[in-house]
């Protein structure tokens, strides 16, 4: 027979059972198919293996080789280095800046917000090969530069010069990607408060002055939130490389992910495949807390 | 609360275990050879249609690739539905999938389907290496398989001294000539380097790229020029000593062959110098449209030529003699190949079916006329197959039995080099064409991964 302190503490742990078990589902998904295939990656990061077949165990061999002899692995990392400047910058700056004025905007305000947006909706592998087709050097854009006049744009290879290829399929990510930051921050500007400007206003403040004291500060939780989402994406980028030039010219364009797809499906290495995505793991990670320390130094978040 | 965490990390550590050792490699056991011994063998080493097996109540599925659509209903036209028609009381599903990679995952999974439709010889090898497919030989003894096929696509499916594949087409690289183009500018087709180098020129002085290539939506399409130009210029002798590692590929002639390919691509012959930033799919149209004189390609575009553009008229030949004394040569290849998957319920069904595909000679027949399918290697296509196509094609497969029955035949990489050396290849020959690579470094490369498979073993049998 229990006593009425124990009937008590009994109710008391059934409270706090129950919040755990409407989580339990979701974490359970959650170790099925992401927690068990990611240490599944890293176990088999140790192992020789085909993707097929028995894995043999070489303990670090696989990061040896990486960090040693793979010449592509250095090349694919400096173009995620110099994606990741590209999109750090390029777009963050221009859907801001866009952002700003399409909110000061009174007529058509919808209508840019769509029109900006739209390539975001379309799929990589439709704008890759629409983009491609632009790029053509005998039917392409290149046939708009001769008709001007601009003779050294007529005869460049965008997707097959080495020196341009990775810019100009970044060129074309943004094309697709800038919008959607758009109009992630023209949301956020909508949620500062107007008596801001107001009184900004009233103490006779300019338009810069309102944008550095007010906007950027009222908005700087999705500034923080849009800068560590680049950061990873940067890293884990991998369609529009796929789709437009497959890591070419010359491993010109080749990035981290398509070199792990490479590996993984069509040398048959899919031991070193996944030392590769354990190596893209770390760099995401490390550059994840970089990114957030230095947005904490600078104020874009809370200490 | 204590002994709930406890019960709840218990359970999350079996999870993880679980799902570890799910996803890892080499732990899935393969499904016993649970095939019925009783199936009788169907139509053995009959070059006229299978009978109708006995037994029944069997189930199989094939994997086939497809990256074209419209294939989808010729497929079911000229294979599916003569298939269950010839095995009325089994049960036979056809999966289609458009990439290899979902395939591979299937198999490294457990599961997968019973027959596989992979890419090349290169490829078996790597699934049998794995223990994925079922040695064949048992059922090449009970069906003749070796009196079925040409001698030279059979010995592509062996592995370490096994049969694990057998070829389901044979193609070759040719050289197509636009005639059109030929004819308007009263050009002669080449006969030997010499010429070529000459034609080559004097359609550079017109405007005209000489040879259309380009590569940008797949590196890998350079495979094309450097079979040919290593079989074409090295010749079969040579370039069959660099591949069985009696000979170094930074000797000649196999130097030279490379060296030809890489001068004249940085002369603006091949692809304009502007291959890495056209497709495949732009190269034929280059050619099609008469911008392009000619183009080294396989015979598989030939098709893609007379539905797509009608209006073109063009012309096959093999490559004009390279070097003096070679000879003209056509690199022969087997395209896709079938194989059975270890983890089969019913290895003997399967083979049975395998039996079928290469012995139903006249629905066979009726697929390559009227559906535009490549021909099986096997020894009942022979010249007179072809009646009944476009006449362009009739030529062409002319071109390529002809050669075949002289011997002038030379190794594609697909086929016939080392996966690993096929892969290097693929991926840097277009650094050799833009210079950041010399052609010693990459043969250099090339000899170390082909010394590794002849070493382990891994080589393909070359004919």
């Amino acid at each position: 027979m229990s006593t009425p302190s124990g009937a008590a503490a009994g109710q008391r742990k059934k409270r706090n059972i129950v919040p755990y078990l409407f989580v339990l589902p979701a974490f359970l998904i959650h170790v099925c198919i992401v927690t068990g295939p990611s240490l599944s990656t890293l176990v088999m990061s140790f192992f020789e293996w085909n993707g097929l077949g028995d894995a043999k165990f070489i303990g670090l061999r696989n990061f040896a080789e990486i960090f040693t002899t793979d010449k592509v692995v250095r090349i694919a990392l400096i173009n995620n280095l110099k994606w990741l400047a590209i999109f750090i910058t390029v777009p963050i700056i221009l859907g801001f800046i866009v952002a700003i004025l399409v909110s000061r905007t009174k007529r058509f305000q919808m209508l840019f917000r769509t029109v900006y947006f739209v390539p975001y909706v379309l799929s990589a592998a439709v704008v890759g090969k629409i983009w491609t087709a632009y790029f053509n050097p005998y039917y392409g854009i290149n046939n708009l530069f001769a008709a001007m006049g601009l003779t050294g744009l007529a005869e460049t290879l965008w997707i097959g010069d080495p020196a341009i290829a990775l810019y100009s399929v970044a060129f074309v990510d943004n094309w697709h990607w800038w919008g959607f930051v758009m109009v992630m921050f023209m949301s956020a500007l909508q949620q500062v408060d107007p008596s801001l400007y107001e009184s900004a206003r009233v103490d006779g403040v300019n338009r810069f002055q309102e944008i550095f004291y007010i906007s950027i500060p009222a908005i700087k939780q999705t500034i923080a939130f849009m800068l560590i989402m680049t950061v990873m994406w940067s890293f884990l980028t991998f369609d529009y490389v796929y789709v437009m030039t497959y890591g070419g010219p010359a491993n010109s364009t080749e990035i981290l992910a398509t070199w792990i797809y490479k590996n993984a499906f069509v040398k048959y290495n899919a031991g070193y495949a996944n030392a590769l995505c354990v190596v893209q793991s770390v760099i995401c990670i490390g550059f994840y807390y970089l990114q957030r320390f230095i947005s904490k130094k600078g104020g874009l978040e809370e200490e | 609360m204590s002994k709930c965490k406890r019960l709840l990390a218990l359970l999350l550590v079996s999870l993880v275990a679980l799902t570890a050792c799910n996803s890892g490699g080499g732990t899935s056991t393969p499904a016993p050879d649970a095939g019925s011994s009783e199936s009788a063998p169907a139509a053995e080493g009959s070059t006229e249609d299978a009978g109708t097996p006995s037994g029944g109540g069997r189930t199989s599925t094939i994997a086939m690739l497809s990256i074209l659509p419209e294939l989808m209903e010729l497929r079911a036209t000229y294979v599916e539905e003569p298939l269950k028609a010839a095995f009325p009381d089994d049960t036979i599903n056809f999966e289609i999938y458009t990439d290899r990679q979902s395939l591979q995952v299937q198999i490294a999974g457990g599961g997968g389907p019973d027959i596989m439709d992979l890419d090349g010889p290169t490829d078996a090898v790597e699934f049998a290496k794995a223990g994925r497919i079922v040695d064949l030989d048992k059922y090449a003894d009970q069906y003749g398989w070796s009196d079925i096929f040409y001698e030279w696509a059979y010995g592509t499916g062996f592995y370490s001294e096994k049969l694990y594949s057998l070829p389901n087409s044979f193609e070759g690289m040719v050289f197509y000539y636009n005639t059109d183009v030929m004819e308007a500018n009263g050009w002669e087709k080449a006969t030997n380097a010499e010429e070529l180098v000459a034609l080559m020129q004097k359609c550079q002085d017109a405007g005209v790229i000489p040879m259309a290539f380009g590569n940008s939506n797949y590196q890998g399409a350079v495979d094309w020029l450097y079979s040919t130009f290593t079989s074409c210029y090295a010749g079969p002798e040579a370039l069959k000593a660099a591949l069985q590692g009696t000979a170094q590929w930074t000797d000649e002639p196999v130097r030279g062959s490379i060296q030809q390919m890489v001068d004249w691509w940085q002369a603006g012959y091949i692809g304009d110098k502007k291959s890495q930033a056209i497709s495949n799919d732009d190269m034929v149209a280059l050619f099609a449209s008469g911008k392009a004189a000619m183009m080294i390609d396989g015979t598989w575009v030939a098709t893609d030529l007379i539905n797509t553009y009608p209006d073109c008229n063009w012309d096959v030949e093999l490559m004009p003699e390279l070097r003096d004394g070679v000879g003209r040569i056509l690199p022969l290849a087997t395209g896709g190949v079938f194989a059975i998957n270890t983890n089969s319920g019913d290895h003997d069904f399967a083979a049975e079916i395998l039996n079928w595909f290469f012995t139903s000679i006249d629905r066979h027949q009726e697929s390559v006329v009227d559906g535009s399918f490549q021909p099986y290697p096997v020894k009942a296509v022979t010249a007179d197959f072809f009646t009944g196509l476009d006449e362009r094609l009739v030529d062409m497969y002319g071109v390529l039995m002809d050669a075949q029955a002289a011997g002038n035949v030379g190794y594609c990489s697909w086929t016939f080099y080392p996966s690993d050396a096929r892969v290097y290849m693929n991926e840097n020959t277009d650094g050799l064409f833009l210079g950041s690579l010399t052609v010693d470094e990459y043969l250099t490369e090339v000899q170390g991964f082909v010394d590794k498979a002849n070493a382990d073993g891994t080589a393909p049998v070359l004919p």
